[in-house]
């Protein structure tokens, strides 16, 4: 199969970790110039326009002109497809792994009080 | 009926990364009793079953021949990796890759988590109203058959 255009929709348009780096910074909902967002992810200004590009074609940004400046702003509504099926998952993970990590804690806790409590140990002696 | 449209295939990442002051063999144990018997979702204990070997079923089994599989074992490495592929709770057509890697350093295991998904999301209105639909006229469907007996 064919791999979709980075402009076919929100989700491939930010499967790019630059791309989603870039939205990171716009993320504050200020207007910001490329020249700013350059600075921020370090990227060369001819990249992170095209990203820019790329993210003002599937709406993600909006772009208006302000003098000799082309003004960004993060869309943040257009993000929600990506919002809405994270969320289902992220919940899930997150709550079964935080249960992994006070399980397994628990269960190394008790091995070490059995370790020092096993017949011939006179480590504390 | 067959229907044929374009639509996009969409993708989801969720990475996350955990350090948990434990023995590599216990954390993978406890891996498969939360994955397994001690399972939870938001809404409360859901136990299920996880067959730990390559192509092991993880699955909700409801007796009665009822279920839902959500995976198959796709790789084992214990105590280091566990990868799960399959639809998990998706009921569209979407494909999801789970993986478990451990690696322990100086008594501390680092746990990376990385869900990798990719299908078609259920999100347009119009899909849903027709199958709406067409369940409003199954019901009357069987409605009418009920009331004719």
């Amino acid at each position: 199969m064919a791999r979709a255009a980075t402009t076919t929709d929100v989700f491939n348009a930010i499967a790019e970790p630059r791309r989603r780096e870039i939205v990171g910074v716009l993320n504050d909902g200020r207007e910001w110039a490329v020249g700013d967002v350059v600075l921020r992810v370090k990227l060369a200004q001819p990249a992170v326009s095209k990203h820019l590009g790329v993210l003002r074609k599937v709406g993600v940004v909006t772009v208006v002109k302000r003098g000799q400046h082309r003004m960004y702003r993060l869309n943040a509504e257009r993000l929600k497809p990506v919002h809405d099926w994270v969320k289902v998952f992220e919940p899930y993970w997150t709550n079964q792994i935080s249960r992994i990590k006070e399980r397994a804690e628990q269960k190394a806790l008790e091995r070490i009080l059995r370790a020092e409590e096993a017949p011939g140990n006179d480590s504390d002696e | 009926m067959a229907n044929v449209a374009e639509q996009t295939v969409h993708t989801l990442e969720i990475v996350k990364q955990e350090e948990i002051a434990a023995p590599i063999d216990i954390v993978f144990e406890t891996i498969l009793e939360q994955m397994g018997p001690d399972n939870v979702n938001p809404n409360g204990p859901m136990p299920m079953k996880l067959e730990a070997w390559p192509g092991g079923r993880w699955f909700r089994d409801l007796g009665n021949n009822s279920g839902h599989w959500w995976g198959n074992v796709q790789a084992i490495k214990p105590p280091t990796l566990l990868e799960i592929s399959g639809p998990l709770f998706m009921s569209y057509p979407a494909m999801s890759n789970v993986q478990y890697r451990l690696q322990e350093e100086n008594g501390v295991t680092k746990l990376r988590f990385v869900h990798r998904a990719m299908g078609q999301i259920p999100h347009d209105t119009g899909v849903e109203e027709g199958w709406g639909d067409l369940l409003r006229r199954i019901r009357k469907g069987v409605e009418s058959r009920v009331s004719i007996r």
